[in-house]
């Protein structure tokens, strides 16, 4: 908590204005799983952040990100405290606006590709099926072939054309470059920029901060379900002298 | 929305449901032709040989049958499971549709796969009781139509239903049309309510769903046993003073209960539902 008051006392990056609404709002928010006594996987966490930013979640495994990011798109309910997007709880509306990548592939192994895009299209009504087709024919995938005959990194291509063709406010992308090779790596970097609307906020989560520092404006640093920091990419860079991963690597050295 | 998700959901029903009404059809089928191969004419020497034939064909379908029911009802729980419960489920609760117009539409596919393979049940029995009467009684010997001879059947059926059941074949077909849909939009209410009660327990989700499965049938067939005494007192007495009962006056009462328990349970298992996903949910 003290490395987030030296940088910035106000848990915000300095340069967004606090009398606008922000597009999320997480107050004092806390989880706790059942069965898992005393332990909170999210304690006591509150930030707010503005549209028009890419955010870094960071934090190592278990650190609590994954859980703050199902209670914002309402895959769990918190213990205590409140998120709010759009200043709506989460709910159908919310749902409307935040386009979710989760770390896992959610997609029905059964359907084809355009099958699936037309699912997309049908809920989602800021989905470009324009979009997910010039992607998809940029990276060669049939639009016909069923799910369950694409590899693995494909269908998380796949997952995530879907997900970036959304014209969404907030697009909440968990672990999107885990466990894919560089070349993959690099492609999903790529969409995520090309595709960045500047009203929108993408909010990444990830442990492999070298990767995705470039392209960051703002970090969420969480340390056992905590807000252990909330800057700017440039305020910590400036004042601690360090990029952010080697500031990550002495912040959380074991 | 709810049409949308309803779109969805058939489209994935779909391809299960017919492989199970194929099944249904085919084993009917079967049925029909081995029971074509016994020979009416058949003297003394053959009759057992027939008998077993004709029972062979009858236990093909009655496990064509039970096959059929109870696929459709594992493939209603393994979608409703796996849409909701696996990584399928960060897609299926991330829709911008409200928990209630998901469960509706669930429920509401399910409700009409299930009548669909009931309503398949229903004709393959007429065709093979059709088969059966046409091909063991020649009813031109008795000098009738095909016609003519069931609708004396179901006119002998009319006047005995009036007389044990006290109501008529119509009432009691609409009554028990009525207890077949209550009975099914209740048991699929049951079975996706106990699927969500597993998800408390995180480690073994899906065994915790067949043990509360097991625990509410047990209690509702406790309270459908302890519901049916007062009837078998009713009946005793009725018969210790010579009184004719009908059927109907028997264990009409009870069927109604049973029916108000199953609404009851449905209605339950609903908010149960409801609670699991909106403040319980916890995906893998």
């Amino acid at each position: 908590m003290n490395e987030q008051n030296t940088i910035n006392q106000t848990g915000m990056p300095e340069n967004n204005s606090m009398t606008v609404m922000p597009l999320l709002q997480v107050n004092d928010l806390c989880k706790r799983y059942p069965g898992a006594g005393s332990y909170m996987a999210v304690y006591h966490m509150s930030f707010s952040i503005p549209r028009g930013r890419i955010i870094g979640l960071l934090g190592p495994n278990g650190c609590g990100k994954s859980t703050l990011i199902k209670m914002v798109n309402g895959l769990l309910a918190p213990t205590s405290g409140a998120v709010y997007i759009n200043g709506m709880v989460p709910g159908p509306e919310t749902k409307m606006v935040i386009s979710y990548l989760p770390e896992r592939t959610y997609l029905d192994n059964s359907m084809k590709v355009c099958q699936m895009i037309d699912y997309f299209c049908d809920f989602y009504t800021n989905f470009s099926k324009e979009k997910a087709y010039y992607m998809l024919g940029a990276l060669g995938i049939d639009l016909n072939a069923r799910l369950k005959t694409l590899s693995k990194g494909t269908k998380e291509k796949v997952q995530l054309i879907l997900v970036m063709s959304r014209e969404a406010d907030l697009y909440i992308l968990d672990e999107p470059i885990a466990g894919v090779d560089p070349a993959a790596r690099d492609y999903i970097l790529r969409a995520i920029i090309s595709n960045y609307n500047p009203n929108a906020t993408i909010l990444l989560s990830t442990h492999l901060i070298s990767d995705i520092e470039n392209v960051l404006d703002d970090v969420i640093f969480m340390k056992n379900g905590s807000l252990m920091l909330h800057a700017s990419v440039d305020s910590i860079r400036s004042q601690t002298g360090k990029s952010v991963d080697a500031y990550f690597r002495e912040v959380y050295a074991c | 929305m709810l049409g949308k998700l309803m779109k969805y959901e058939w489209r994935g029903m779909r391809t299960p449901l017919i492989i199970m009404l194929c099944i249904l059809a085919g084993t009917t089928l079967l049925t029909c032709g081995i029971m074509l191969t016994i020979n009416p004419e058949y003297d003394d020497v053959l009759v057992g040989f027939s008998m077993l034939t004709a029972m062979f064909s009858f236990l093909l379908y009655y496990f064509g049958l039970i096959g059929c029911i109870i696929g459709i009802t594992v493939i209603i729980a393994v979608r409703f499971y796996k849409t909701c419960y696996t990584d399928q489920g960060y897609l299926t609760h991330t829709l911008p549709v409200s928990t209630v117009q998901l469960l509706a539409a669930k429920t509401i596919t399910a409700v009409l796969s299930y009548l669909l393979v009931l309503a398949g049940v229903v004709i393959t029995i007429v065709v093979i009781v059709l088969v059966g009467t046409s091909h063991f009684l020649n009813v031109g010997d008795f000098g009738y139509t095909m016609q003519e001879a069931l609708s004396e059947v179901f006119g002998g059926m009319n006047d005995l239903m009036i007389i044990y059941w006290g109501m008529s074949f119509g009432e009691y077909m609409l009554w028990m049309l009525l207890m077949i849909v209550i009975e099914c939009v209740a048991g699929i209410f049951k079975l996706f309510g106990c699927i969500s009660l597993g998800q408390l327990y995180a480690k073994h989700r899906i065994l915790g769903a067949i043990l509360a499965y097991f625990v509410l049938n047990i209690v509702q067939n406790m309270i459908a046993y302890l519901s049916i005494l007062p009837t078998f007192a009713h009946i005793i007495s009725a018969a210790e003073y010579g009184n004719e009962l009908t059927m109907m006056s028997v264990f009409g009462p009870n069927a109604i209960f049973t029916l108000l328990t199953s609404v009851a349970i449905a209605v339950a298992m609903y908010f149960v539902n409801l609670h699991m996903m909106t403040k319980r949910l916890n995906l893998e």
